[in-house]
C-alpha cells in the first residue's frame, strides 16, 4: 500500500505539474518522454521483488541493449541503423564459437534440449536443468506437431539454406547466411539465450550475470560463422 | 460442472497425446472440440456463488457486507463495473483494478487488514476471497463491452506506464509482455497468444480473465495471470496489486476498448 501510495504521489505531482503548464488548454498534453521514463523506472522498483532464483539486481541489471530496443519498442519504431549496428556488433562479441570449429553437435541431445521448456523461473532451482524452449517458438522436427511459430520454422532450415554437409568447410559460407537470416528476424538475441541455458554449468542461474554467459552455437541448424561480420539487418527488426 | 464431460474431455486430451500421428489439422480440431465442451459447464459458476455470498455477508473486524463499496460507478453498482476497470478513484487518489479495489473496500468497510491479502497466497484465506468476489462483480458485466475512462491525467499516465512495462525486456531471457503478445496469430505450442497491443477481440486477453483453469482445477484472477506470465517469462515477481500490475491492466484495457467480455471464462 505504503508502494503504490508513493507511487500515487508521482503520478500526482505529475498530473499537477501537467495541468497547470497548459491551463486553459485543457490538459491534454502528456508528461515528456524522459519524464515517463523516469516514473517507469520508479514503478518497476516499487513492484519487484527477489523470489527463488530469480534477483531484481540480475534481472534488471542496467543492459545497453534492451534499454534502445525497448525505448523504440515504446515508442513504436525501430532503432536507427547506427545504433543497431553498434548493439549487434556488441551482442556478437558475447558469443563464443566452439573451439574445435565442429558446428554440428549431437542432434539427438539437441532435440531433448529443444524439447524442454523448463528452468529458470522463480520456482526452479539454480542447478536445475535449462531446457532450452525451442518448440515453444520454432517448429524444428517434422514429427513434432506441437510447435509454437512466434519465430520461424526451422525445419529443414540448413537444407533451404543450401548445406549439404554441416561439416564440411564449404558449409561455413553457408552458416553465414544463416545467421544474416536470422539476425535480419531480430532472433539473434534469442537464439543466444535459447543457446547458453544448457551449457551444464550448475550455477548459470543462481549468480553473476549469465546474460553474458556464452553461447553454445552446436545446435544444429542454428550455427553461425564464428568469422561472421556483423552486417546491418534490414528494416522492420524489431531489435 | 458434469463430470462425464470432463471424462470425456480427458478421453479426447488422451486420443491427442497418443496418436501423434494425426495430421495437425484434426488435432486442433479435437482441441477446439475439447474446448467447446467444456464450455457447457463452467465450475466458474461455484466462485461466482462464493462470491456473491461474500459482497453481501457482514463480516470482518467491523462486521459489515461490502454492499456500500464504490467500484467506480457510486456505492453498491456492480454491472457495468467490471469493463471500466482499472479506474481513477479520488477516495485512495489512486488508479485501481478491480482487485485492488475490493482490497480497499474490504479494508475501509470491513476492517479486513490489506496486508493479509497482499502478502497473502494465492487461493488461500482473503485472497482466495477477493477472487470469488472478483470472479462474481466481473461475472455481472457478461459480454458488456470494455470501455476504461482515461479523462483523469492519473488513468493517461497509468496507460503509458502499463505500455512500458509491456515492453520492458529483462531477467535470464530478455522476454517482454510484447515477445509473445505483440503480434496478430502467433502461439506457444499449439497455445493460441492474443495480441495485446490492440483489441484481440471479444473475450479474449483482458475481456477473458477472471477465468476457470481446468488443468489445474483453480479461479484465476488477471492479478494471478500476470504473475504466472512474469514466471514463464523468467521475470521478476510482481507484487500483489502492486503498481506495474494496476498499469498493465490499463494498458490492456483500453486497448481492449470495444471488446465484449466473456468472464468468467474457461480455460484449458
Amino acid at each position: 500500500m505504503k508502494k503504490s501510495t508513493a507511487l500515487t504521489a508521482t503520478f500526482a505531482v505529475i498530473a499537477v505539474a501537467t495541468l497547470a503548464g497548459c491551463a486553459g488548454s485543457n490538459g491534454a498534453s502528456t508528461p515528456s518522454t524522459a519524464e515517463l521514463d523516469a516514473m517507469a523506472q520508479k514503478m518497476v522498483q516499487q513492484s519487484f521483488h527477489d523470489k527463488g532464483i530469480v534477483k531484481v539486481k540480475e534481472a534488471l541489471a542496467a543492459d545497453e541493449t534492451l534499454r534502445d530496443c525497448d525505448a523504440a519498442a515504446v515508442a513504436g519504431h525501430t532503432i536507427d541503423a547506427a545504433t543497431e549496428k553498434k548493439l549487434e556488433a556488441a551482442n556478437f562479441k558475447t558469443i563464443q564459437w566452439p573451439a574445435n570449429g565442429k558446428y554440428l553437435g549431437d542432434w539427438k541431445s539437441g532435440e531433448k534440449i529443444a524439447q524442454s521448456g523448463r528452468g529458470r523461473t522463480w520456482n526452479d532451482k539454480a542447478d536445475s536443468a535449462n531446457g532450452g524452449n525451442c518448440y515453444n517458438c520454432h517448429q524444428i522436427s517434422k514429427e513434432e506437431i506441437s510447435y509454437g511459430t512466434i519465430g520461424p520454422s526451422l525445419y529443414h532450415y540448413a537444407r533451404l539454406k543450401g548445406v549439404t554437409d554441416p561439416n564440411s568447410p564449404e558449409a561455413g559460407d553457408r552458416q553465414i547466411h544463416l545467421g544474416q537470416d536470422l539476425e535480419r528476424q531480430g532472433l539473434q538475441r534469442l537464439l543466444q539465450h535459447a543457446a547458453r541455458r544448457h551449457q551444464g554449468h550448475p550455477h548459470a542461474g543462481a549468480g553473476g550475470r549469465h546474460r553474458r554467459a556464452a553461447a553454445r552455437p552446436e545446435i544444429p541448424g542454428q550455427s553461425v560463422d564464428r568469422h561472421h561480420d556483423p552486417t546491418p539487418s534490414g528494416p522492420g527488426r524489431d531489435g | 460442472m458434469k463430470a462425464h464431460q470432463l471424462a470425456l474431455a480427458a478421453a479426447v486430451l488422451g486420443l491427442i497425446a497418443t496418436s501423434v500421428a494425426w495430421a495437425q489439422k484434426s488435432t486442433t480440431e479435437a482441441i477446439d472440440e475439447y474446448r467447446e465442451m467444456l464450455q457447457d459447464g463452467n465450475p466458474a459458476e461455484l466462485y461466482e456463488m462464493k462470491g456473491e455470498e461474500l459482497w453481501k455477508k457482514a463480516r470482518g473486524p467491523k462486521n459489515a457486507s461490502l454492499e456500500k463499496c464504490d467500484l467506480g460507478m457510486g456505492a453498491g453498482v456492480v454491472k457495468g463495473a467490471f469493463v471500466q476497470l482499472p479506474r481513477y478513484f479520488a477516495d485512495t487518489n489512486e488508479v485501481q483494478d478491480l482487485e485492488s479495489r475490493l482490497v480497499t473496500c474490504m479494508s475501509t468497510l470491513q476492517g479486513i487488514n490489506p496486508k493479509e491479502i497482499i502478502n497473502g497466497k494465492w487461493g488461500k484465506g482473503e485472497r482466495a476471497n477477493v477472487t470469488a468476489l472478483a470472479t462474481w462483480v466481473a461475472a455481472q458485466s457478461k459480454d458488456m463491452k470494455f470501455d476504461l475512462p482515461q479523462s483523469n491525467p492519473q488513468e493517461r499516465i497509468a496507460y503509458e506506464m502499463g505500455k512500458h512495462a509491456f515492453f520492458q525486456r529483462g531477467g535470464s531471457h530478455d522476454f517482454s509482455c510484447a515477445t509473445c503478445h505483440g503480434e496478430d496469430g502467433k502461439r506457444i505450442r499449439l497455445q493460441d497468444l492474443p495480441n495485446l497491443t490492440k483489441n484481440p477481440g471479444d473475450g479474449v486477453g483482458f475481456a477473458a480473465w477472471p477465468a476457470y483453469r481446468v488443468s489445474n482445477g483453480q479461479m484465476w484472477t488477471m492479478q494471478h495471470r500476470l504473475n504466472d506470465c512474469y514466471r514463464q517469462q523468467r521475470f521478476l515477481e510482481p507484487g500483489y496489486a502492486s503498481p506495474i500490475t494496476i498499469a498493465l491492466g490499463v494498458y490492456m484495457g483500453v486497448n481492449a476498448k470495444g471488446a465484449k467480455s466473456a468472464v468468467p471464462a474457461i480455460k484449458r
